[in-house]
């Protein structure tokens, strides 16, 4: 489903990675485990198509990211969920706003939209708190909105990146547990976080990064 | 209609920004329009005073009334010739007791005036270059006396009209990039104001012609609005100058109409609000492709 073959990938004359091959299978929670600056968001970035390798060759549902023509980026990621560290919400959007912008801005009808928007709300635990501004919501529920505007379109894989970094240990666990429940029904989820503690919970994976190389 | 909506939310997010923009753009539209009326005026002037410069050929009595007729015929068989007419002996003479007075001619036992074919060029042709090429066509001709017309006149018209067609070219286009360059920076720093949202959007599979739909829209409800403001400005300006100084009547000389309502006028002025609109799709158009 994802497969880097060989990836190396250089940005301004500084090697971000070097060699580095890996695959994640359908329905799999791996995580990527390595210390800031290892290249961890590097290798999600790949998998966006926001950058492309150096050498090597980024697999991503039997599609050479290299290969994909330009206007057609927008579709494959449509398919891909995407959280990160600081939520990336629209502070002047509700949390159903948040949401069913996603669905808005990939031209949606608009029932559907209301409909898919309150289930992936539904899901995270966050349907009583619509109407609510990013501003009034805790960190914990800044990122339950962030993940399900991330599931919102279904996607195969989810790419969290450090999703717990600015929350408290409660939230964190909360914020996994949800992730796991998420993975359950299907997902893939492709999480990078440098809090060791955090990795291998249910029958995740690990996958160790320093220095822009596996270990 | 997400498109439609987003612009409208963009014009309100940068709303003094957005004032300013349609303002600035109204000024420069209100300049370009009287431009264009200044030209329109000027084009008038030099036409009606190339009109009224004509060719005259002066022919020997020896040349017969049936030679005559000939020669006009093939004059004004040329495609640069709009109209001829022959000037007989006695209207030449009435012509010039009419400016001189009847005792001069009067004093003479022949009248010396010579019969003469007058030649209007047609549109397009009325320049000293055509008139000249003419007049040396005709000049040959057996028992043509002389071919004559305001050659000074005329050289001086044609240099006129080239400085001011120069300097009328240097005006639009100043106004133009003006406007061109408002209406981008407006869109820039709304652009600049939904980065965040952009962003989202990117991350989330919006296509790019998806993203620039509202800024493009934006920018043509900008420019819209402005070419609208500036028909209003226009009118209430000519109206206004009309009932200030009624003895001249402004319309009729500079668009041969006799009232403000006249459908020509208005249609005239109103263009200028479909080219606000172009101006505001192209400065949105520069800045969208400008930041992604």
């Amino acid at each position: 489903m994802i497969e880097f073959d060989n990836v190396s990938l250089m940005i301004n004359n500084t090697r971000i990675i070097e060699d580095v091959s890996f695959r994640v299978k359908k329905g799999e929670f791996v995580f990527l485990v390595g210390p800031s600056g290892a290249g961890k968001s590097s290798i999600l970035r790949l998998i966006h198509c926001n950058i492309f390798p150096t050498l090597g060759n980024v697999i991503v549902r039997d599609e050479d990211t290299k290969k994909i023509p330009k206007r057609k980026i927008p579709f494959m990621r449509r398919s891909i969920g995407n959280i990160f560290q600081d939520y990336k919400l629209l502070q002047n959007k509700t949390a159903y706003e948040n949401v069913a912008f996603t669905l808005e801005v990939t031209g949606t009808k608009r029932k559907i939209i209301k409909q898919k928007t309150l289930q992936a709300l539904n899901t995270v635990g966050m349907a009583h708190r619509l109407t609510h501004f990013p501003g009034d919501l805790s960190g914990g529920e800044c990122q339950r909105v962030a993940i399900a505007r991330a599931i919102v379109q279904e996607p195969f894989i989810l790419l969290a990146d450090e999703p717990t970094g600015d929350l408290d240990e409660e939230s964190s666990w909360a914020i996994l547990e949800l992730l796991e429940k998420i993975n359950l029904s299907g997902t893939a989820i492709l999480m990078a976080t440098h809090k060791t503690e955090f990795a291998g919970i249910g029958n995740s994976r690990i996958i160790k990064i320093t220095d822009g190389r596996i270990v | 209609m997400y498109a439609l909506r987003e612009a409208i939310q963009g014009i309100s997010r940068t709303r003094s920004m957005s004032l300013v923009s349609v303002l600035t753009i109204s000024v420069a539209l209100l300049m370009l329009g009287f431009v264009i009326i200044a030209t329109i005026c000027a084009n008038g002037i030099v036409n009606k005073v190339q009109r009224s410069e004509e060719i005259n050929v002066y022919l020997h009595d020896e040349m017969t009334d049936g030679e005559m007729l000939a020669l006009e015929e093939t004059i004004e068989s040329i495609s640069e010739v709009e109209s001829t007419r022959i000037i007989s002996k006695e209207d030449a003479a009435k012509e010039f007791g009419e400016m001189f007075g009847d005792e001069l001619l009067g004093s003479l036992k022949d009248n010396p005036l010579p019969r003469s074919i007058v030649i209007i060029m047609a549109e397009g042709f009325r320049t000293s270059g055509s008139m000249e090429s003419l007049a040396e066509k005709i000049r040959p001709v057996d028992n043509v006396e002389s071919v004559d017309y305001g050659k000074e006149l005329m050289s001086k018209l044609d240099i006129f009209f080239l400085i001011f067609i120069i300097i009328e070219s240097v005006i639009i286009a100043v106004v133009l990039s003006a406007c061109i360059l408002v209406i981008s920076n407006t869109i820039s720093l709304t652009l600049m104001v939904r980065k965040e949202a952009i962003e989202i959007m990117k991350l989330v599979g919006a296509t790019d012609s998806f993203i620039r739909k509202p800024f493009y829209i934006e920018g043509l409800l900008q420019g819209l609005f402005s070419g609208l403001l500036t028909f209003i400005f226009m009118y209430g300006i000519i109206a206004w100058v009309q009932y200030a100084i009624p003895e001249i009547n402004l319309y009729k000389y500079m668009f041969g109409i006799e009232t403000l309502n006249d459908i020509p006028f208005r249609n005239l002025i109103a263009l200028i609000i479909p080219a606000g609109g172009f101006l505001g799709l192209l400065g949105s158009y520069l800045a969208v492709r400008r930041a992604f």
